[in-house]
Formats: C-alpha cells, structure tokens, sequence
C-alpha cells in the first residue's frame, strides 16, 4: 500500500483509484459503524476521498496513510451526526437483529444492527482495521481507558445478542 | 463463552466481506472519477467541489456593498422602492407601508423552459436531508429553551424557514452535473409585502443587490413595472434576473437565471416563463412580523448560524484546535453525559472543585490501594520521600515519525478533586477525567502542542499509552479499591452513582513539569461535544 500511497502523491491517478479500492471495505466499515443510512454513509466517504485527494500530497508518512484516512472519515461521521442527519426516517434504520442461533449465518451487517453504536467504532477499528487501543485512543482522541471500556462493553453485548450451540447465552449476557 | 471465543467470532465476523450497496460502490466510483478530472483539469490543483444545491438562497447570492447614490423608483400602494445606484452596482430599497393590507400572493408558471422540471414535483434526496437537518435544529432548540411548547416551536421553526425561503423554484436535471448536483436552472420566486418586509429587515435588501451590472432593461410584462439585469456575482459567474414589481397589491416577482456556465438558458426564453405566470393574489389578509416574532427568528438563525459553523470541515480540526467556548474553568459546573448515555444526554453535572500540583505525596494521605496496580506501576519510579523520580520520554513533532528521546524528565503529581452528580432517573456508570495537553493561543483558542510525548521504556506513570499530551489517565482513584484489571470484567476509574446521586472523588496525574502549563480535563468520550477544564497550572 505504501507504494500505492507515494505513486498516488505523484498524481498517479491510478494509483489513487486503487488505493481508495483497497480500502473500500475498510472505508464502508467504518462509515457504516457511526452511520445507519446508506445516503450518510456514501457522504462521508465521498466526502472523505475528496479530503483524501487534495490532502494526500502533504501526508509525510506513507505507512500511516490508513489511520491519516480513518481520521479523516471519522470527522466526516461526525460532522453528518452533528448536522443531525443521523435522525434517517424510520424505514431507513434496519430494525434491531434479535439473538442468533447456531443455525444462522451472522454477518457483519447484523452486528451493525444489535451492536449499540457506541461500541461499533471502536471494535470496527480494533478487528477490522486491528488498530491497536492505543492507536485508537489516538485516532479518537481518548483515552486509552476509555478504548478499552469500550472494548469490553462491546464484547459484552456481542455475548449478550450472539450464542453458540450449547454455550447459549440468554439476556444476562454472561460471559 | 469464553473471552477468546469471543475474540475469535468477532474477528471472522468483523473482517467478512461485504455486500457494499450498489448507490455507494456508485458513489465512491464517481467520486474516483470526478478526482481524476480534476487532476487533469488542475494538474494536481484541486478546486472543491460543491456537493449540495444552494438554489434555496439563489436570491442572495449578490453581497452586501457599500451604496452611493439614491433614486426613487416608486413610492404608491403597498411599498415604496428607493433604487441605489453606485458605480456599476444597483440595489432596490422597499419600505413596506405596513398600514397598507398585506396579502399572499402565489405564482404558478404556466410556460416551463423545454428540458426543466419543477424541483418540487421532484424527489430530490437532498430534501430528505434537509428535513433531518430541520429536525436536528428544532431537537437543539427545544434542548436549550426546555420550557418552550415543542407545538409553538416547531411552528416557529417553519415561519422561520418560510420566511427564508422564496417559494416557487424550477431546476433543471439537464444541467445536473455527475455528482446529481443542480449546476445550473432558474429560479421563480415571489415576494408577498410579508415577505418584502422581513427580507429587507434581515437581509438588509441584499436579495434586491446586483454587483458588476453590465446591463439593465426597462420594460413592462404583465403590465408590470419589470426590470431586467445583468450582471456578475462576486465571483464573477454571470447572472440576470427579471424583477416584475407591484406596489399596488404589494409584491414582487423574481425571476434569476445564471449562476454558472453551464446554464442555457435564454433570455427569451426566461421572458416566455414571465409573461406565462399566472398569478394568484389572494383576499386573505396577512399579518407583518411582530418585534417578539422577529426576536424568536433571530435566535433560530443564531442556533442556524451555530450549527452550520459545527458542520464545517473538521478534517484540520486537530489543526485548529479547540475554541474557547468549550473550555470552562476550576469551580465551574457543566453539564454533561454519564457514561453509557446517549450524546448530549445531559444526564450528569460535573464540577473540577480544586486543582493542587505537588511535588511529594504520600501513602498515608492517598492510601496505595487506590492506585492502578500501585506495586506493578508506580513504587519503582516513587522516591522514598515520596517525589518522583526522573524519566525519559519520545518526544515526536507533529505530522512527522522521527522521535527523539529526551532523558531525566521530571514530574510532579496533579491532585485534581472532581464533584459529580447524576441527573438521570436511573443509577449510571461514570467514568473519571482524562488529562490532554493543550496550548493557549494568543488568540484564546487551545491550540494542540506541536510535539507529542510517548512513554519510553517501563514508564507507566501517564497512562502507557503511545501519546501521552493527548490523553493522561490517573494513576489514582479515591474510589478504586485494589482495582486489579481482568481482561473483559473491569475498567480503570469506571463506577456507577445512583439517581439523584451526587459524589465527589480525587485523582491524581503525573505530568511532566513542562506540561503543567498546558494541562486539560476532559471526561470521557466519543461524544459529539465535551467540555474541557482549563487546569493549567
């Protein structure tokens, strides 16, 4: 990726198309954990690859091209929550996913729908991204404290919606 | 289940592969696209692109400008129009006589260009959008007046949109660039005496101002008085505009077509939609804005104003740092979210009641079993009297990856005494401040530092994490008890406090002796907005 990041900021043209293709499912991901409707999602990652296009020349460090990117797109979710264009009309919000048997197939979309939004972003970028806390911390702007609290929720409610066989976990959410 | 376990599915699940809805795989190819073109275009030189229609305030793209000398066009009826005239630039005056009976009047075109289409017999996704946006404004206004009838304002709220918005409006999707963006069209608009009267106290006539007139006709349509101009914005897009005044029944009707090159239409053309409008004035009688009306519009467009500076482009935020409107002092009590709450619950108070830097303490004063792992972490760097010893830190400047290590760096502890309170009607988690190092501008704003210090080696004082002047945990926490961390249970500083409850609890930071003078509470969170503390010492 790193060579794709300095072609790119030679004004390779294609080199940017790959890289932004590389990192769409990335891009969707993290958009998708802030975001619920499909119109705020394609607008922060729009609105992300024109910040991403006219900025990436003055990036000094082509490895950190992803958390450079990540940033970027997470002010652009925050800017789309604060403007309160998460408030989507009702048909837009996939309804709550109830708990999963053994026998379904979970996708990450259905984490997206049980998993509370506080929770998403942080695991989005810890597993998907595999940032490490501290990394997070930074991306966000938190603490390293707060990461893990929020690690550990997000666990706890994953447990709490997702049971396994036997191991069947129902409304206490143990772990 | 087991906490690998968990792990485990997490991860397979997080890192699927998935379906990404077509409008947005669209979006992101298009987006790629239209990059290329402009780097072909610019040779690397992006111009922004403009994302959202702005036809809504197409009437006041002209700006305010200084006005020389005055003229009276009309002065009978309903309103009086003074045309000011300087140089190349012309603007229109109307006094309303709000003596004089004020009524709605409506247009309809019965002459539509070929190829344009009413914009409102059209599903336009930005509509939506600003709906959202309307119901977010209307949420933060009913959050600040909490005593106000949500029925009273959201009515409020739609005068004030009302009154902004002129109303009929045609574009046209011909002239929609890749983006789905209106790039060129026209605009029909009418001005009831209401309507004249509100825009020329609000926008001091600026919807009636043309800059670089280049030309200006003097004809009649419809047997009304009617000019037509042409001329330049500010940024040099050509424009013209039919104005068709009557006084006699108090309205006026504007027709703008221009804006950008990629408008087509003529002239002629815009003088067929003109001669075609049927106009509807109707008997019933409307009233002008009362003082205590405009009072209440002039705080929505405050709120407006606010919010529309919040969604500016935070992408520099880091750069710009924090405004001194989100910082308060020591003693000062701001609201703010506990810790599981919605954004902007508002569902706990907290206060810093005082800040102490010292150079010792002890373990008799702050007991060892409120610290984080105080025989792992903290004796091995603690002098026996109680002082810290010397460290050594990265330090890397902003934006760039070569650190340099800085030895013998000394420390004191920070003894912060924190009341807080929760507001909600549910027993709550709570989480302790964070400490982040923030510079004073000159111009009042808290800028971020321009090197960032890491722990280096065992140190583990400032929270060991990588970047220490962005977020400093505590060390100690008066309300821990042999806090001992297991991996998936507990949290560092995280307690609950009952409804109604109020507590007030010590931390206490390690910070490097040139950092007192920029230190900074925050409490936790991914939130929308949070308060800062201004603690420097």
């Amino acid at each position: 990726m790193e060579y794709l990041v300095k072609k790119a900021q030679q004004g390779d043209q294609a080199a940017f198309t790959e890289l932004i293709k590389q990192n769409t499912q990335s891009l969707y991901k993290v958009a998708r954990s802030y975001l619920n409707s499909e119109e705020d999602i394609a607008d922060a990652i729009q609105d992300t690859i024109l910040v991403c296009f006219e900025k990436i020349h003055g990036l000094k460090e082509a490895r950190y091209f992803k958390t450079w990117l990540t940033r970027i797109l997470i002010n652009k979710c925050n800017d789309i929550l604060k403007q309160g264009k998460r408030m989507v009309a009702v048909e837009d919000v996939p309804e709550k996913v109830n708990q999963h048997s053994y026998e379904d197939e979970l996708v990450f979309e259905d984490l997206m729908h049980f998993l509370d939004d506080k929770y998403r972003i942080v695991l989005t970028l810890y597993y998907v991204e595999r940032f490490k806390t501290s990394e997070i911390a930074q991306i966000l702007e938190v603490s390293e404290n707060t990461v893990k609290t929020r690690l550990v929720r997000g666990r706890k409610e994953f447990a709490y919606h997702y049971y396994i066989g036997d191991e069947k976990i129902v409304g206490g959410g143990q772990l | 289940m087991n906490e690998n376990r968990i792990d485990h599915e997490l991860e397979e699940l997080m890192n699927q592969e998935v379906e990404i809805p077509e409008a947005i795989t669209k979006r992101i190819e298009e987006t790629c696209r239209q990059c290329k073109r402009e780097e072909e275009k610019t040779g690397g030189n992006v111009i922004p692109m403009k994302k959202r229609s702005v036809w809504k305030t197409v009437a006041a793209v002209a700006a305010v400008c200084v006005i020389g000398s005055t003229g009276v066009m009309a002065a009978t009826g309903v309103f009086s129009t003074n045309k000011q005239e300087d140089g190349n630039q012309t603007k229109y005056n109307i006094e309303v006589d709000k003596e004089a009976i004020a009524h709605d009047v409506t247009v309809t075109p019965q002459y539509t260009v070929p190829g344009y289409v009413d914009e409102l017999q059209n599903e336009d996704d930005s509509s939506d959008n600003d709906q959202q946006a309307d119901e977010a404004h209307i949420k933060a206004l009913l959050e600040s007046n909490p005593d106000a009838d949500e029925q009273e304002l959201r009515e409020n709220y739609q005068g004030y949109l009302e009154m902004q918005t002129p109303t009929s409006q045609w574009f046209s999707y011909a002239t929609r660039d890749s983006d789905g963006n209106f790039q060129g069209g026209y605009s029909v608009s009418v001005y009831n005496a209401q309507k004249l009267d509100n825009i020329m106290d609000n926008w001091e006539g600026s919807v009636f101002e043309y800059q670089k007139v280049a030309g200006e006709e003097k004809t009649s349509i419809q047997n009304l008085d009617t000019r037509i101009f042409t001329y330049k914005t500010e940024s040099g897009c050509p424009m013209e505009e039919i104005l068709m005044f009557n006084s006699t029944e108090g309205f006026v009707i504007q027709i703008s077509w221009g804006l950008d090159d990629k408008t087509v239409v003529s002239e002629d053309e815009m003088k067929k939609v003109a001669e075609g409008l049927r106009i509807d004035v109707s008997d019933k009688e409307i009233s002008y804005m009362t003082d205590e009306k405009r009072e209440i519009y002039k705080r929505i467009e405050d709120l407006e104003n606010n919010m529309t500076k919040l969604s500016d482009d935070s992408s520099d935020r880091y750069a710009a740092g924090i405004s001194a409107d989100e910082v308060v002092g020591i003693g000062d009590t701001f609201t703010g979210d506990t810790l599981w709450a919605d954004a902007g619950a508002g569902d706990a108070s907290y206060t810093i009641t005082d800040v102490s830097v010292k150079d010792a303490i002890s373990n008799e004063e702050y007991g060892k079993e409120h610290y984080f792992d105080y025989d792992g972490s903290v004796a091995q760097w603690v002098n026996e009297d109680g002082t810290l010893k010397a460290h050594d830190r990265l330090c890397t400047p902003f934006g760039s990856e070569d650190s340099t290590e800085e030895n013998g760096i000394h420390s004191k502890y920070v003894v912060v005494k924190v009341k807080e309170k929760n507001l909600g009607k549910e027993t709550a988690d709570m989480a302790i401040p964070y400490l982040m190092s923030l510079v004073k501008a000159e111009d009042g704003h808290y800028a971020y530092p321009d090197k960032n210090y890491s722990p280096y080696g065992d140190y583990r004082l400032q929270g060991g994490i990588a970047d220490v002047t962005t977020a400093n945990d505590a060390i100690y926490f008066s309300e821990a008890d042999n806090y001992k961390e297991v991996k998936g249970e507990t949290v560092w500083g995280e307690h609950s406090l009952a409804a109604g409850e109020e507590k007030e609890y010590t931390v206490i930071y390690v910070v490097d002796d040139d950092q007192l003078s920029n230190m900074m509470l925050t409490f936790d969170s991914l939130k929308l907005k949070r308060e800062f503390v201004d603690i420097r010492q």
